[in-house]
This record gives C-alpha cells, sequence and structure tokens, in this order.
C-alpha cells in the first residue's frame, strides 16, 4: 500500500497550492465567489495529506533511501499534514466566527502549509529521484572517500599518541589520508592548474606555502591553522571551505586535525585518489560446484548467488531461449521454420547445438556484430571528415575480422600497427582547419585505443590532470606521442607548457617504446607491449564487453571505467584468462557465456537507477530485459513486412552493380547547379541496333525517383513508383533493328526540391555471345514541358530539348547508395537482403539509437522517447513498409485469416496467439482483410514491447 | 461513453510510476522546482532566426560608405553595395532592402560587434557548429544543441508539442553530414533532440496521423495496440523503466498526433492576409510557422534561410544582386513576425535572435592579419557586376538581432570601424556571450551542466560565458 504514497502525495499538493492561489484572490474582499471552492479544497487537501503521510510512513519502512533525506522530507511531510489539518480547522473557525482576524491566521497558516509542502516536496523529489537529481547540477558527483572511512585509522592513531608514539607508518597513511581528502574536495579550485586565492594543495612545497593570504598549516597547532578554522566555520559562512560540493564528513576533519597536531608530516608514497584495477589477472581455481553445475560461468555465478541469498531460478523455455539467442548472436528473429525444427528436437543438448550453429553463420554474424564494432571504433560509412579525406573506413577489414574471427590479440594489433585497410582508426577524423590540441588526431588516437580497447578516459587528462582518474597530462601526452611523426609540445588547457612528451603507454611495467625508432616501428611495439598477455587490462575490458553486449550490464560498469569494482572479479578475471588460453577466441567465449544457466534465467528489468548503478553497487540477478537496437528493428521489419534497405553501404559480397548514371533535369540557381521543381518531366533517348546480328535477350534495369512509366518504341513497358523497388524486365520482344527509342515519363511529388532521378541499363547478349550495353547517361535529352503527343516515338525531333543531368553513378551515389538490385548478376550469390547495419545512419535508425558515429560509443542511448514514438507512429518508412508488407501477408495467406494471423504471431514474436488475441484480431480483419487491416495488425505487433524487447 | 471508456482503459493501464510521473510534471513540480534555478527568467521561448552561410554585416545591418557599381571601379574602395536607409531610431542607418524591419528597430537591439572564433581555415559547417553549440568542433564527446539545453533545462510549455524544433533546414544538401553533427542533443539524450521540419507548409503532416490514414482508423490501430498489450501472455506492463517509458512515450505520441493543438503546425489556418505578409519563401513561412509554435508552448525555435554550400547567404559571386534576393526574403516575413508577437502580447516573453556564422567582405579573408586560403579570386578593378558584392569570408566584426524577452528596446550595442577592415572596434562580443545571454534571459543559470564521463560540461566552455547585461532593459 505504501507505494501509492506517490500517487496520493501529489493531490495535496495539486490541491491545497490551488486553494493558496485562489486564497490570494479573495485578499482586500475581493472575489468572494472563491471561497465556497476554496473551503472544499482546503478541507480534501488537509485530509488527503494526512492520508499521504500515512501511506509515505508505510512506504519508508524498510525502505533504503538515504537515512538524513528520508528524515528532512519525513518530517517536513508530517509538519504538513499537521499545518494543513490546523488550517481546515481554522478555516472551520473563520467560517463560523466570521470575524476576520481568523480568517487572517488560517491564511497564515494555510501560506505556511504550502511552505513546508515545498520543502517537503523537494525533499521527497531527492529521493525518488535519487540523489543524482540533485547531485546532477553539482559539478562533482563522483564521490571517492566515503563517510566513516578514516575511523578506524583515527582510532589507532590515537590510541599510540596517547602512548606518545606514533609509527612513521600511520603517519604516512595519516597524510596519504589527507591527500586523498584534498583531491576529493579541494582540488577543483586549489591545484597548480587552478591556484583560487593563490593556493594549490596537490604538492607539500604548495601546501607549506600556503596562499594569497599567507601560511594555511601551522604544524601541531591546529587551533591556529588557517585550514582548520576555514572548515570549521558553520556552514553558509562566506569564508567556509569547501566552497563548493559537499561539506567534509566530521571523520575527515577529524584526520586532517589530528594530522596538523602530528607535525603535518608529509609522505613519500604517492597517492592514488582513484581505485584503481590490477594489471595482472587473478587466476582464481574454477569452483567445484558439486554435480549441479558444468558451466564454469554459472559455477562463479552459483556461490555469488549464495552470498547474496539469491536463488536459481528455472531457465527461461524454448519459445523465448530461441528468440533471445538468435537475436543476441546473428540480430535476427528466427523464422518459423527454423523455431519449429528447434521445438519439435528432443534431444538433451539442443540448446548447445543452436548456439554452435548460429555462431557458425559466419555472415549473419559479422553483420550483427558489426554494428557493436562500429560504435567501438568508431568506423562509419558517411560522418565529419570524409569531405575532405580528413577520415577514412575500416569496414571492410572490420568485417574480414569478424567473418573468420579472427584472433582478439591479433585485431588489436592490426588495429594500432596497421596496414593500408585498417588504418583509419588510429589516424582519427580530420575536419578541416585548426583543432584544439586535445583533439590532434594523435590525441584522438591516444583516447580511443584507451577508451575502446582499455577500458579507461583519457580525455579529461587529454587537456589537464584528471579531476576524475589518476591520469595525468603526461601520460596522455606520452602515448600520443607514440603516434606522432614529429615531437608533441604538451599544453594544458591550451596553453603550450614548454615541455616535449616523451612516447609511451599507460602503463610503463608492460615494456618501454623507444622514442628513437621511426612512427611505424613505434607503432608495432606499441602494439606488441598492449596485445601481450600480461597486459590483464585488455584482455578484461574485452571480456567485459561481451558479457555487457549478452547480459545487458557489464560485471564492471561502467564498461569504460575499467577500474571501478566489478561484481564479481573472479568470475571475470576467470574468463578473461580462459579467453587467452583459448588462443583469444571471441566466439569460444560468447558460446562459453551463451551456454551457460547463467544466460539462460529469465530477463530482469530494472528502475532507471538501477540501471545506471556502477558494478560495485550492483546486484546481479539475472541477464536484463534489453531494447532491439535499431538494426535489430529494421532487420526484423525486414523478415516480418518487405526488405526496409535496397541499398548498401559495404557489401560484403561485393556484387557486380550495373553502371550507369543517375538523370534527371539540369536546374540552376544563382547559375549553380540546384534541385529541380517537383513535377513532371520526359526523358527520351534513342540508339541503334545493327541487323549484322542476332538479338537473344535483352534485360533491362530501371529504377526512378520517384514514379515512372518506361515507353519503348511507343510501346508502355513497365512502371514503378518507388525507386528502391527495381524493375527488371525482359524488352526483347520490344526492340527492333535499326533505330529504337527508350522514352521516360517521370514524376517528382511533393512541395519542395529535392534529389529525382532516372536508372537505366540495358543488356543486350547476342547470339554470338557478345554483348551490348544501353545506360542512362548525360546523352539522354529531357523537357519539363507537355511535349507533344507523338514525343515517345523514335523520329519525334528533340533537338529543342535539354541536355540532362548526371546526379551521379549507380556504384556509389550519394542520394540514392549503391541499389543492390541494379546488377544482371543472379541473386544467388549476393546478401540475401540489406542489413540495417550496411547501410548509412538514417532518420530512422537515428530514432531508435544509433548514434552517430563521431565519437567512441560502448553503450548506446536507448531510452524510448517521444521523437522515436513519432518516427515509429507515422513516419513515411515505417508505415510504407508495413503498408508493402500488408499486401505481401494478403497475396499469401488474404484467404485465411486464421492462418494469417498465427503466420505473423509466429513470425514477429516467435509464439501464436493465444485465443483472446486471435478472437480481437480476428474481428478486426474479418473474413477478407484489406491492406489497411492488415497494416494495422503489423503496427500494433511491431509497436509491442514484446516485439521491442528481448526477454 | 465510449471516451470514458477509453480513459479508464488507459488509466488502467498506466502504472503507477507513470501516474506520478504525470502528476510530477504539473506545474506544481515546477513550482517546487523554480526556487532553485536561481534567476528570474525574462523569456519562456527562443526564435532563432538563422542567416546561414555568412551575412555580410556592410551590406545588412552594419552598411558602410556606399560606392555604386560602375565598369573599372576598384575592388579596394567599395565597403557597401548598397546605400543607407534611415530606421525607427534616430541615427541608426540599415543598407537598403531591409525597410521593414527599419521600421521595428524601436522594439529590439542590434548588436554590431560579434566576433566569430579563429578556428584557421575558415569553414562554414565548423562555425555554425561553434555558433550552435558554443564548442569548437571536434570535441570528445556528442555536444548538444543550445535549443536542446533549453528543452532539457525548460522542458516543454506544452506536453503535446516538442521543445525544440528546427525548420527549413535540409540534409541532403553538400556538407550534410557536418550540418549533422550540431543538429542533435548529443550527450543529453535524443529526447531532447531537434524536430526537424525542413519545409514549414508540410510540417503538419509530421504530427498528424501518416498521410492518408483517416483519424477513425488512427483511433482504431491504436485501440487494437492497447488491446493486444493487455492480453499479452508475457506481461507487458511487468517492471522495468524502458518498458515503461516505450509505453509512455507511445502515449504522448498519440495524444499529439490526435490533439487539436497540432493544428499549430497547419499554416492553412491562418487568415489569407498573414499568410501573404510571410509568404517570401520557405524561410518566410518558417518565420510563420515558427510564430504559431511560439503560441502553441514551444521552447526552441530556430528557422534558416538554409544552408547549402554557395546558396542562400554563402555568395562567392554575384554578391550585390543575391544580398538584394536574400533580403527580399527575409525582410518583410522577420519584421511582421515581430509586429505580430508583439501585438499578441508575446513578444515581452519571447526571446527573438537573428545570426549568421561570420561575415563577409570584399577585400578581407578571415580575420584581418591573418592569412587564409582565398575561396574566391577577386579582381583589382571589376569589369563585370557579378564581381561586386561581399565575396569573402569576415569574422571580426558580424551582426546580431534580438527582439523582445527582456532585451532593450532601440539600442545599439557594439561599433565596428568605417574603414576597411570594418573590424570591431567596442563591445567586442563571442559566442560565449552570446549563448549566455539567451540561457540568462530563459533563466538557466551559467554553472548549468551535465556530468558525463565523470564530468561536469557546462552549456558554456567551463561555465564562464558572460551576460551581456547591457542589452537587458
Amino acid at each position: 500500500m505504501g507505494r501509492l504514497h506517490p500517487i496520493i502525495v501529489h493531490f495535496p499538493i495539486g490541491v491545497l497550492v490551488v486553494a493558496f492561489f485562489l486564497e490570494l484572490f479573495t485578499l482586500g474582499n475581493k472575489r468572494s465567489e472563491l471561497r465556497a471552492g476554496i473551503r472544499w479544497l482546503v478541507y480534501i487537501g488537509a485530509g488527503t495529506s494526512l492520508v499521504a503521510v500515512l501511506f509515505g510512513l508505510m512506504l519508508a519502512y524498510g525502505s533504503n533511501y538515504s537515512e538524513s533525506t528520508l528524515n528532512l522530507h519525513r518530517w517536513t511531510g508530517i509538519a504538513t499534514a499537521v499545518a494543513a489539518l490546523s488550517a481546515a480547522g481554522l478555516l472551520y473557525r473563520a467560517d463560523l466566527s466570521r470575524r476576520k482576524k481568523d480568517l487572517n491566521i488560517y491564511r497564515s497558516i494555510l501560506g505556511l502549509t504550502v511552505l513546508l509542502l515545498t520543502f517537503a516536496g523537494h525533499f521527497g523529489a531527492s529521493l525518488t529521484h535519487g540523489e543524482g537529481f540533485i547531485s546532477d547540477v553539482l559539478p562533482w558527483n563522483h564521490e571517492v572517500v566515503s563517510e566513516g572511512e578514516f575511523t578506524e585509522l583515527l582510532t589507532e592513531v590515537k590510541e599510540h599518541s596517547e602512548m606518545g608514539s606514533v609509527a612513521p607508518q600511520h603517519l604516512n597513511e595519516l597524510n596519504v589520508g589527507v591527500r586523498r581528502i584534498f583531491a576529493n574536495s579541494c582540488y577543483r579550485c586549489h591545484a597548480s592548474d587552478e591556484m583560487e586565492g593563490g593556493l594549490a594543495l596537490d604538492s607539500e612545497a604548495a601546501v607549506m606555502a600556503g596562499g594569497d593570504g599567507g601560511p594555511i598549516i601551522t604544524p601541531g597547532e591546529p587551533e591556529s591553522s588557517e585550514l582548520m578554522k576555514r572548515l570549521l566555520l558553520p556552514a553558509g559562512h562566506d569564508d567556509v571551505m569547501p566552497q563548493k560540493g559537499r561539506a567534509l564528513f566530521p571523520d575527515e576533519i577529524e584526520l586532517i586535525q589530528t594530522w596538523i597536531e602530528l607535525g603535518a608530516h608529509w609522505s613519500d608514497e604517492e597517492v592514488l585518489t582513484f581505485r584503481e584495477a590490477e594489471m595482472a589477472l587473478s587466476k582464481p581455481e574454477l569452483p567445484h560446484s558439486g554435480n549441479e553445475f558444468e558451466n564454469p560461468v554459472d559455477r562463479f555465478v552459483d556461490i555469488y548467488f549464495k552470498e547474496q541469498g539469491i536463488s536459481w531460478q528455472e531457465p527461461v523455455n524454448d519459445t523465448l531461449f530461441v528468440r533471445r539467442v538468435y537475436l543476441d548472436v546473428i540480430g535476427l528473429l528466427p523464422e518459423p521454420g527454423e523455431l519449429k525444427e528447434f521445438l519439435s528436437d528432443t534431444s538433451a543438448n539442443k540448446r548447445d547445438q543452436l548456439i554452435e550453429s548460429l555462431l557458425n553463420r559466419e555472415h549473419d554474424y559479422a553483420q550483427h556484430s558489426l554494428s557493436f564494432w562500429n560504435d567501438l571504433l568508431r568506423n562509419a560509412y558517411t560522418g565529419t571528415g570524409f569531405i575532405t579525406g580528413g577520415r577514412k573506413q575500416i569496414t571492410e577489414w572490420l568485417y574480414d575480422a569478424l567473418e573468420n574471427n579472427k584472433p582478439y590479440n591479433q585485431m588489436v594489433s592490426e588495429l594500432l600497427s596497421p596496414g593500408e585497410k585498417s588504418e583509419g582508426f588510429i589516424r582519427g577524423i580530420q575536419w578541416r582547419g585548426d583543432v584544439n590540441a586535445s583533439q590532434t588526431t594523435e590525441m584522438q588516437a591516444a583516447q580511443n585505443l584507451s577508451q575502446s580497447l582499455m577500458g579507461v578516459n583519457l580525455k579529461c587528462a587529454s587537456c589537464h590532470n584528471s579531476f576524475v582518474s589518476n591520469w595525468t597530462l603526461k601520460d596522455a601526452y606520452s602515448l600520443a606521442a607514440v603516434f606522432s611523426d614529429t615531437s608533441l609540445a604538451i599544453e594544458r588547457c591550451e596553453e603550450p607548457t614548454g615541455d616535449f612528451a616523451e612516447p609511451g603507454f599507460l602503463y610503463s611495467e608492460l615494456g618501454e617504446v623507444d622514442k628513437n625508432l621511426p612512427t611505424d616501428d613505434r607503432l608495432e611495439q606499441l602494439a606488441d607491449i598492449v596485445t601481450q598477455e600480461e597486459n590483464g587490462r585488455l584482455y578484461r575490458t574485452i571480456t567485459n564487453r561481451h558479457w555487457q553486449r549478452l547480459m545487458g550490464k557489464g560485471l564492471v560498469e561502467p564498461v569504460d571505467e575499467m577500474d571501478t569494482k566489478p561484481w564479481n572479479q573472479e568470475l571475470l578475471d576467470w574468463l578473461a584468462a580462459d579467453f587467452i588460453d583459448h588462443n583469444y577466441n571471441q566466439k569460444y567465449l560468447l558460446s562459453l557465456i551463451l551456454r551457460s544457466r547463467t544466460y539462460q534465467l529469465p530477463t530482469v528489468g530494472l528502475s532507471a537507477e538501477e540501471a545506471r548503478a556502477p558494478s560495485d553497487e550492483y546486484v546481479f540477478k539475472g541477464p536484463l530485459r534489453k531494447r532491439l537496437t535499431a538494426e535489430q528493428f529494421a532487420d526484423a521489419l525486414t523478415r516480418l513486412a518487405v526488405p526496409v534497405y535496397s541499398s548498401v553501404a559495404y557489401d560484403p559480397f561485393d556484387t557486380r552493380i550495373a553502371e550507369a548514371s543517375w538523370i534527371w533535369f539540369d536546374a540552376r540557381e544563382n547559375g549553380r547547379p540546384a534541385f529541380a521543381p517537383p513535377g513532371q518531366y520526359y526523358l527520351r533517348h534513342t540508339f541503334d541496333l545493327s541487323n549484322d546480328k542476332i538479338i537473344n535477350e535483352a534485360r533491362l534495369l530501371i529504377s526512378a525517383d520517384e514514379r515512372f512509366e518506361l515507353i519503348i518504341n511507343g510501346e508502355s513497358t513497365v512502371g514503378g513508383h518507388d525507386w528502391r523497388e527495381v524493375q527488371n524486365v525482359d524488352v526483347t520482344d520490344y526492340l527492333t533493328t535499326g533505330k529504337n527509342l527508350l522514352a521516360v515519363k517521370a514524376e517528382k511529388r511533393g512541395a519542395t526540391a529535392e534529389p529525382a532521378g532516372v536508372l537505366l541499363n540495358m543488356e543486350i547478349t547476342y547470339s554470338d555471345g557478345t554483348k551490348s550495353e544501353v545506360r542512362s547517361n548525360t546523352d539522354w535529352k529531357i523537357n519539363n514541358q507537355d511535349p507533344d503527343p507523338d514525343w515517345a516515338l523514335s523520329d519525334f525531333d528533340d533537338s529543342d530539348w535539354y541536355s540532362v543531368r548526371s546526379f551521379g553513378s549507380s556504384l556509389d551515389n550519394k542520394y540514392w547508395g549503391r541499389l543492390l538490385d541494379f546488377s544482371h548478376e543472379s541473386t544467388e550469390d549476393r546478401l540475401q537482403f540489406v542489413r540495417a547495419s550496411l547501410v548509412e545512419n538514417d532518420d530512422f535508425q537515428k530514432a531508435l539509437g544509433r548514434p552517430p558515429r563521431e565519437i567512441v560509443i560502448t553503450k548506446r542511448d536507448s531510452e524510448p522517447t517521444l521523437l522515436q514514438a513519432l518516427e515509429l507512429t507515422n513516419g513515411e518508412m515505417v508505415n510504407d513498409v508495413l503498408s508493402r508488407g500488408a499486401d505481401r501477408w494478403i497475396r499469401e495467406y488474404g484467404e485465411d485469416p486464421e492462418e494469417l494471423i498465427r503466420q505473423i504471431y509466429l513470425r514477429a514474436l516467435s509464439r501464436p496467439p493465444t485465443g483472446q488475441e486471435a478472437r480481437i484480431i480476428g474481428k478486426l480483419l474479418g473474413q477478407k482483410p484489406n491492406n489497411e487491416a492488415v497494416q494495422d495488425l503489423l503496427w500494433a505487433v511491431t509497436m509491442k514491447p514484446e516485439f521491442q524487447m528481448i526477454y | 461513453m465510449n471516451d470514458r471508456m477509453n480513459r479508464r482503459d488507459f488509466l488502467k493501464k498506466t502504472s503507477a510510476a507513470t501516474l506520478a510521473a504525470m502528476a510530477a510534471s504539473l506545474p506544481v513540480s515546477s513550482f517546487l522546482t523554480g526556487c532553485n534555478t536561481g534567476i528570474q527568467s525574462s523569456a519562456d521561448t527562443v526564435i532563432l532566426l538563422w542567416m546561414a552561410g555568412g551575412m555580410a554585416h556592410t551590406e545588412t545591418f552594419d552598411p558602410k560608405a556606399y560606392t555604386p557599381f560602375e565598369k573599372g571601379l576598384e575592388s579596394k574602395r567599395v565597403l557597401s553595395t548598397f546605400p543607407k536607409i534611415p530606421t525607427a531610431v534616430d541615427d541608426l542607418y540599415f543598407s537598403k532592402g531591409l525597410e521593414s524591419i527599419a521600421d521595428i528597430m524601436d522594439r529590439g537591439t542590434v548588436i554590431r560587434s560579434y566576433r566569430a572564433a579563429d578556428m584557421g581555415h575558415i569553414l562554414h559547417s565548423r562555425h555554425q557548429y561553434h555558433w550552435h553549440t558554443c564548442y569548437e568542433p571536434p570535441q570528445t564527446v556528442n555536444v548538444p544543441h543550445i535549443g536542446a539545453w533549453i528543452a532539457r533545462e525548460r522542458g516543454p510549455a506544452n506536453p503535446v508539442i516538442p521543445p525544440f524544433i528546427s525548420i527549413g533546414q535540409r540534409f541532403d544538401v553538400g556538407e550534410s553530414e557536418e550540418l549533422k553533427a550540431y543538429h542533435t542533443a548529443g550527450f543529453l539524450g535524443s529526447e531532447y533532440g531537434p524536430f526537424l521540419i525542413p519545409d514549414p507548409s508540410t510540417g503538419l503532416d509530421s504530427v498528424r496521423p501518416p498521410v492518408g490514414m483517416t483519424i477513425e482508423r488512427f483511433e482504431r490501430r491504436h485501440q487494437l495496440y492497447r488491446d493486444l498489450i493487455e492480453q499479452s501472455p508475457v506481461g507487458e506492463r511487468s517492471s522495468g523503466y524502458q518498458k515503461e517509458s516505450m509505453l509512455r512515450a507511445m502515449e504522448r505520441s498519440y495524444a499529439l498526433l490526435k490533439s487539436p493543438e497540432a493544428e499549430a503546425f497547419d499554416l492553412s489556418k491562418e487568415p489569407d492576409e498573414t499568410y501573404q505578409a510571410y509568404d517570401t519563401s520557405r524561410f518566410g513561412l518558417g518565420c510563420l510557422l515558427a510564430k504559431r509554435l511560439t503560441e502553441a508552448g514551444a521552447r526552441f525555435i530556430s528557422v534558416t534561410t538554409e544552408y547549402e554550400p554557395f546558396m542562400g547567404w554563402d555568395t562567392h559571386e554575384n554578391g550585390h544582386t543575391r544580398a538584394e534576393k536574400m533580403k527580399e526574403m527575409i525582410d518583410r516575413p522577420i519584421a511582421q513576425l515581430i509586429i505580430d508577437l508583439d501585438q499578441s502580447g508575446r513578444l515581452d516573453r519571447t526571446l527573438v535572435v537573428l545570426a549568421s556564422e561570420f561575415s563577409r567582405d570584399m577585400m578581407v579573408e578571415g580575420r584581418p592579419g591573418q592569412k587564409v586560403k582565398d575561396q574566391v579570386e577577386v579582381p583589382d578593378k571589376m569589369e563585370d557586376i557579378s564581381n561586386y558584392g561581399m565575396h569573402r569570408h569576415f569574422t571580426n566584426g558580424c551582426s546580431l538581432l534580438m527582439f523582445g524577452g527582456g532585451i532593450k528596446k532601440g539600442l545599439v550595442y557594439g561599433k565596428t570601424a568605417d574603414e576597411r577592415p570594418c573590424s570591431t572596434i567596442e563591445n567586442q562580443v563571442g559566442i560565449d556571450e552570446i549563448h549566455q545571454t539567451i540561457y540568462h534571459a530563459m533563466g538557466i543559470p551559467p554553472e548549468t551542466n551535465y556530468v558525463i564521463e565523470g564530468r561536469p560540461f557546462y552549456t558554456t566552455p567551463d561555465g564562464h560565458g558572460e551576460v551581456i547585461h547591457e542589452l537587458f532593459a
């Protein structure tokens, strides 16, 4: 019942606030007609606030809200209810007495109620929206010191100092603690690159020197130390420290005090302010887990579950499993046939077999994984930089690596010490003009290597020593220098420091980079350093990423902050070591996880806060319910309706596309080429066929944006209204010897000038085996006027017609891409269909979370939004695909609506409809389903969370 | 009857958390959170009129000595190719062709001292990125457009109208990838991203049921969707924030597409007379749409003359003739927009900003004293009128206009020299100040930031942008 608190609580808020405002209107004896309404509002407000408080107390009982905020909320809430009840009582009294004075008392109490309400609401909001709701707007939200952390140390030190001797080790620990506090709470304003009040706290000399106002520390005398004075000032005082961020915890203040008291000793130890993961993989023993668990993943998780008091649930049923594993491994929905085959299979290890067979579908696997890797390695088909050659794709190399399951160490090696096809990764993006020192291509390479491959963030440190990690400016420049042909001058926040960077890798214990080597050799050395087995971090990072892809949340989270404590260090390290032992084989790793019972557990839905929680605060209960990615969604639509895409940005099969130009009217604006206004256009092309040869066959490919009718020698041949559907027709019988004419009547609709064009290629095969071609090209003529009726006849005089303009080739077109069906080759050795991962990003995929690949993306924004819902509800693409899909379904099952429903459900949701579902849909479809009804059904099914989520 | 059933049904389907969230979005909560924004807003909406391609200050709002064209005219003698005209403000002159805007300058401010950043090679899209995001490209994170920040900080004024709307830019023109790079909410999340309307006359299509679908069918289709979720055996309403927000987003989209407020996007609802007054071009109609959307409750609306390399304001030849046409395109609609907003009383709370990524000059490419690659050949002596105009990119001395939203009326801020190079000589402002001034008007404090990858990312670099307080009344 307590959970109703958040709903109920808004009721008194609304009612009382309105009452208060209405009350304001009545001041000065105006608007007395409002009185009756206000009366009810106050009574209702008072009553419901009481209810809200009761529910609130129930909710608070046993909750794990932060205690201090909860207390504030609790007491302000109760005070509000008390005030509201008093206001109601006072109003009642004022109504009886009709005395002005009573009315005013009531008014002031009502005012107080609203004021209290404001505070209660404010604290309540911080509770429900999480601390982040408040601290998101603070510049500092990364807590590395927790309250009470130093209590133990303080007690020990005190004991010793009472006995008169404090060990050097304790003095060191004291100092290290103090420095951590400085780093966490003070560096923001007082560090060598930001010295407010002339004070820096990041070195011994600076601390002892003090600030503009003189020394801040008098060793041995905390009372007279300026630092202590400032820390102890009351909150809100002008001079209190820290001015930004939270106040220091009592034990922090005490620690500083004790440190000064004992002489403010400075330790030689390096202070690591932030947690760092171990370099080496701990090689834990594989736990024995009785006979119950075979899979190593399960053995670790079993121990974890026991520790957490979580009991194993049954694995999901076959239907859920099959849909999940298809989507996770190859990114496609299972076809009804595949589904049936799996469900009827009775062998005990059929799940393992399915996993292996899916992993072995090399192209499907590569086309699915490609999206993850493109995001990770910032590889895109289009984007900034390409326009001036300042960027290079690695698609071909990447696809090949995935298709052939290249060992991971080799992949990394080829990225860092690249050949021509993989150099795009370290070459970065050069967008014309000057860039910040922190965004030179060398620095981009350093940042991307760190983030994508090592799971550490070097971005802050490429401008100044990081405030959120231990990385320094020097570390970042050293790594950048490895990629640089010239020596790199170090700049701090765009100001030269006068120092030059020495090339080196982030972790010097892994090996030195020889600065005297030429760049290529240096890169080879870097690749060796990074990929060596001892670099546990590299392999932990990729292991964690694969875990995250399958389970929804990593063993370490955030996945790019690998120094965060994992929720299960043993499991992570064991998997990473096992991955190395199995020759860096990524499919092996995936298979191991997929076969585990852990992966096959029912999915868990998280709250937004839980989903954001770092791994050291996260409790694993099972894989998360994931959302289909943009690519999975588009491919699912293709399977369910008709192909969403027809042009490829990258074609792994390299199908030979017929050559031709997209041609259209050559419109000009200010003397420059522009798009032609929409409307009807007429195109003509005459050609001669000699009578020496006998034509065996003539095949013609044509596409137009957007409507067209093809007329050959006066005879209407074929038409179309969608450029994505290439018409492939046998036109042998339309041709004659001598002069022939191809005429196209084409139309571009709409209100604005947009790209339009006609694309045509005719291949004529003669009896002697030779071939010839006729193509759309700049020899064609075009007219935008209503022409003479016999314009489509071959002897019509078109000498006053215009020449067409070419809008680019069929092979690689800016507007229409590379149209896969525009090919005379047989369809057998081609892509089955154009997977969404192989096309440029578009509005649809963008709305569904496919990122622009301008920076490395390791986790997509999968939050459903209004813009996304609009795209799905009235977006042209979705409705067009579903409408054409409906035609297909009617052609196939139009006579049998029941079967149609069943098949749509099987295909979309991998299950048959329930009786109730079938009845609802049956009513809509009727006995003779029409396009609209089927389209609407397809839409409703694809909008269901059941379709869009992986259960 | 039927309606009530639907509503109950809807309530039943909507989880407790959704209801709480809906309740939390009522004005009460803005009243509650209002206390910690710290600064008073003077505007509720921003309209950005974007002069894409580099509008020459000397040909528009900061005219200099006029030299008419004649054969053999020395290029270096030309500062402006139009005569001056008076404005409604004493001693303030604009360039000929901007008579309508000149007449309303007693309602706004002209800033004549904007200096665009120095980014080496002057590339439109990089300067546009900088203008719209306040950060120089490239960046290590996806940086949000100013409209996205405002959408996030101020939220929708009307739950069914997208808060950030961008009108007039098509993305199949040249440099489209670069254009896309800043038309984004970046790390703030696509929720705050721009609602794109390339063609204002078809804007309505994006907020109505799909083209060709009757409202009855649209409702039926949505009902089927709800019924199927209700009947689903897999528990589609079980916990999980993603699913909840998915259902919520679908309901919001449904509400918007059916909402009478979507008529704000329908220009045919305007009386003929008003429509005519704006109908100079897509840009003019964009201004009309911006007016309607302001009334409907959008937060940030940009209307662009549209960027396309070598088109619009991007004059590399025939500069004079083309500037004349561009002025014809913008003059009446902009003035009309200000007048209409003023008459309806909305101008007080609507900040209208006119700006461009940089300016142009006939002789100087880039910043005075700095040599960059010439985009165009300028002859010493002009033989043809096609040489007459501002054909080179110039960054130091651009003009902006601001109206409404608490901005002073009749103010001239900043000054450029009267001799070449006509650079800023007084009150220089940069993009950080412009952004902070807009945020200030919207009541968004300078320390507003978003924590990304563990570090705060501010609306202006390090939160250091200064408000130009002199601009406010």
